[in-house]
């Protein structure tokens, strides 16, 4: 008996921890609804505990503090962080990082999935050091973050050999979601990121230490294990008798978490009516963004873009990782309207979160075939021509103080109405990309900001004005182009290895390709000229102000109606040439038939008279039936009434 | 569902035709009841008043079932061909059809009503139908092209109203589908009721002119 119980006492534990084997001990749930107290040891990254009575206190590490409790690896595959691996996931394009430089009048989506339009960091010579100092300010940390170069990588900047010690790695920044206390500031993490402290980076944010020193202005071969030039001094009160410090972590984050990255700033509305503007009417009702877009332990954000009844995606690797029957639930469709493919009742009923069904009358179904929900009811109310906006991460919003800018490039256009991955039309976000690069069999591969300007400093004006002052896009002559174009011809000439088809040096911008033709400069349309777009969802309006909400129609069919015939603003440091328009209308990129829309917006005009006509005339055809159903009757009942009396 | 439903019931409505034409090529029909109550009946394209109000009942006749005929194809062709739902130019052309052959309806109807009214010969015909029973009744060949003919015109207030009332901001999703659904089914409906009417029509013409 005794030994059984030994046993079980002994046991009990080695059966709890071997159900969560593969997972750290605060990955599991064991039901309860209740919020779980951080108050835990801190560690820096050599897994040392940290003390409040330490001289010289280390940062505190995520990877170390909290991985002893959560699977920091299984973490790091998640959505916001596996965008620089090998095992990286695609799905429908999403906003890039853009590689923007005014000297060389380039803006270039930049990412490592495979979205249409972007190019992977490596093609522009972006090494993981280089991408960290040039985006690090809007990073979740974690990936590139963490890929120092390899000891035998030869072909990697001997200088970042030397700064990756001294910066340290800028590991997955739990707190940036995970921190509800009102002090976590990430405009602190990014100033310290400016500074190339990335490994004091979560720490700062924190509000737990405050951080003196610049890494980037220390010495090259400074020591960071016996020097001590970055000062750590933390809030000793926040310390309890144990060393263990309290973290108000929340499972689900704030908005507000979220908008630090995922912000967006109308910029047709003059700044002092912004405050007039509404929010998402999902937040205004009480919602925050994770109670859509909802992860597991392995922080797959649901992107809402698995839909039921959808296509799908080509991206089988995709599908798996996000299991479709359950996160379609959470997309627009799902919620709203329930999954019918769904083994969960509930999600084939939907409403989660009592999301009305939307009862759409007046609506021809066909809408919901063609169009996707965001189509009508996200982003802003379109006007004649696409309006401008700037985001958190192409613009660095959110950064307060001595670091913060005001960039305008590149300009992103919105809400343009365009063909999605799925085949629906809905609102994107648009910029027009502009970058040097060599072509190829008909293919364009971007050359590196840098190497263009290294080459070119004359022709681009470089040495007369500083263009970074200038902030937008400075007007690029067809000399200029050409003075580039010769630098660039001479660069791959030299370059050029034998029986490789040399790459012919052209221009990309304004959704045209230029390239040099006997001194003088010629363009052409090129696929790889085209918009780089990807669709948005929010915000999401009132249903009464979504398109053709209430039977209005011509909110769309009408031959003004800037859904269909919306101008959008064609981008780009040359001037337009002599007769060609300087914008391209919403029916190309919704890869719709414009005559057939205008005619379609025409018949519109005569819908009034359409409903009268057939109205009044079924009106008169029933009666008509009516009289001659009465007549009948009479017939019948007088037959019947002289049958009676012969009878 | 609604495409095999389509074949066959136009396969089923046509071979009948024929079938009747074939087996039985001779039927009684009725020499003294329209006649003898209004004159002898003559549809549109039969008719031997050339002049003023028949004139325009004939051009009205005409102009519906040419109406009607291009709505079939427009709407049926695209579905029974290809399996595709009615769009594009099609659409366009098919709803501006539609009031057409509409006001066409009610004026055939108020025009020709009269001439299509049950006569004492055709009620008891319809009774003995109805009771089952085999009775010889004088002059019941009448009987099949009226009733057609109210059945066709009854058909034609469900066809119109389905897709009119779906322009308002009365049905949601699932009643926008239910009147497709109407829309469709009565127009199908409709069509095959019309064919039989012209059949035993111009069958009726051709044996007695």
């Amino acid at each position: 008996m005794a030994l059984a119980f030994a046993a079980l006492v002994v046991g009990a534990p080695m059966t709890v921890r071997s159900a969560e084997k593969g997972k750290g001990l605060g990955d599991g749930h064991d039901g309860s609804r209740a919020a779980i107290t951080h108050l835990i040891s801190l560690f820096d990254e050599s897994g040392l505990a940290i003390k409040a009575t330490d001289k010289q206190p280390r940062p505190v590490s995520m990877r170390k503090t909290c991985g002893e409790c959560h699977n920091y690896d299984q973490i790091a595959v998640g959505w916001h962080f596996h965008s620089g691996s090998t095992n990286l996931l695609s799905g429908r394009s999403g906003e890039p990082w853009v590689l923007t430089d005014l000297g060389s009048r380039s803006q270039i989506p930049m990412s490592n999935r495979d979205w249409k339009g972007a190019y992977s960091p490596s093609q522009l010579s972006v090494s993981p050091w280089k991408f960290l100092k040039r985006f690090s300010s809007h990073y979740p940390g974690g990936n590139y973050g963490e890929m120092p170069p390899a000891d035998d990588d030869e072909d990697a900047d001997p200088e970042e050999f030397l700064r990756w010690p001294i910066s340290g790695q800028y590991e997955i920044n739990c707190l940036a979601c995970h921190h509800a206390d009102p002090r976590q500031d990430q405009s602190g993490a990014a100033l310290q990121a400016a500074r190339q402290n990335y490994r004091w980076a979560a720490t700062v944010a924190s509000g737990l230490a405050t951080v003196r020193g610049n890494a980037s202005e220390l010495d090259e071969f400074y020591d960071p294990e016996t020097e001590y030039k970055i000062r750590t001094t933390y809030d000793k009160s926040r310390f309890d008798a144990n060393n263990k410090v309290f973290f108000d972590i929340v499972r689900k984050p704030a908005a507000s978490r979220c908008y630090f990255c995922h912000s967006t700033q109308d910029m047709d509305t003059p700044g002092k009516t912004e405050w007039t503007h509404n929010e998402d009417i999902h937040l205004a009702s009480g919602m925050s963004c994770a109670d859509c877009h909802r992860n597991g332990a392995n922080h797959m954000i649901s992107r809402g873009d698995i839909e039921p009844l959808g296509k799908g995606t080509s991206d089988s690797s995709y599908a798996k990782s996000y299991e479709p029957a359950t996160v379609a639930a959470l997309s627009c469709r799902g919620c709203h309207l329930g999954n019918p493919e769904s083994g969960d009742p509930s999600d084939r009923l939907g409403g989660h979160l009592g999301a009305p069904v939307p009862a759409h009358k007046g609506l021809p179904p066909v809408h919901l075939e063609k169009l996707s929900c965001t189509a009508c009811h996200s982003g802003t109310f379109p006007g004649s021509e696409a309006g401008r906006v700037r985001t958190s991460r192409i613009h660095k919003l959110g950064l307060h103080g001595r670091h913060a800018v005001n960039k305008k490039l590149p300009h992103v256009l919105t809400p343009v109405f365009a063909r999605m991955g799925n085949g629906k039309i809905g609102p994107h976000n648009m910029f027009w990309p502009a970058y040097w690069g060599g072509l190829v069999k008909g293919k364009v591969t971007p050359v590196s900001p840098d190497l263009v300007k290294e080459l070119a400093p004359d022709a681009l004006g470089l040495e007369e004005e500083n263009v970074e002052r200038v902030d937008d896009w400075k007007p690029l002559s067809d000399v200029q182009i050409v003075g580039v174009l010769e630098q660039l011809a001479g660069e791959f000439e030299a370059g050029a290895e034998e029986g490789q088809q040399k790459p012919e040096p052209v221009y990309i911008a304004g959704g045209r390709l230029y390239r040099g033709s006997n001194g003088v400069i010629v363009s052409e349309e090129h696929e790889a000229a085209e918009p780089y777009k990807w669709p948005i969802a929010h915000n999401v309006r009132p249903a009464a102000q979504s398109l053709g909400a209430n039977g209005r129609c011509a909110d769309c069919h009408d031959n003004k109606s800037p859904f269909i015939f919306g101008q959008v603003g064609v981008d780009s440091p040359i001037a337009p040439e002599a007769g060609r328009s300087a914008t391209r209308e919403m029916v190309e990129f919704e890869e719709l038939d414009r005559s057939y829309f205008q005619m379609f917006a025409f018949t519109f005009l005569f819908r009034p008279w359409l409903k009268v006509v057939v109205i009044i005339s079924c009106t008169l055809l029933g009666m008509g039936l009516l009289l001659f159903a009465l007549k009948g009757l009479d017939n019948v009942v007088k037959a019947a009434g002289k049958k009676g009396s012969k009878q | 569902m609604f495409q095999t439903i389509t074949w066959v019931s136009l396969s089923l409505v046509l071979t009948g035709i024929v079938v009747h034409w074939l087996v039985s090529p001779h039927p009684r029909l009725a020499k003294d009841g329209t006649e003898n109550e209004r004159g002898r009946f003559r549809w549109c394209f039969c008719c031997d008043d050339r002049v003023g109000l028949a004139r325009l009942k004939r051009f009205g006749c005409a102009l519906a079932l040419a109406s009607l005929l291009l709505l079939f194809v427009s709407g049926f062709a695209g579905r029974l061909l290809f399996g595709e739902q009615i769009h594009g130019y099609t659409l366009m052309l098919h709803v501006g059809l539609a009031p057409v052959f509409v006001i066409c309806v009610g004026f055939v109807v108020i025009t020709w009503g009269q001439q299509c009214l049950l006569n004492k010969n055709d009620r008891e015909r319809l009774t003995s139908l109805f009771c089952l029973k085999k009775q010889e009744v004088a002059g019941t060949s009448d009987l099949g092209w009226k009733l057609t003919f109210w059945l066709a015109a009854f058909l034609a207030v469900p066809v119109s109203l389905s897709m009119v009332l779906g322009m308002f901001p009365i049905f949601g999703t699932h009643g926008q589908e239910m009147l497709h659904c109407l829309h469709q089914y009565t127009a199908l409906a409709l069509t095959l009721t019309v064919l039989i009417h012209l059949h035993l029509l111009i069958r009726r013409k051709v044996l007695y002119p």
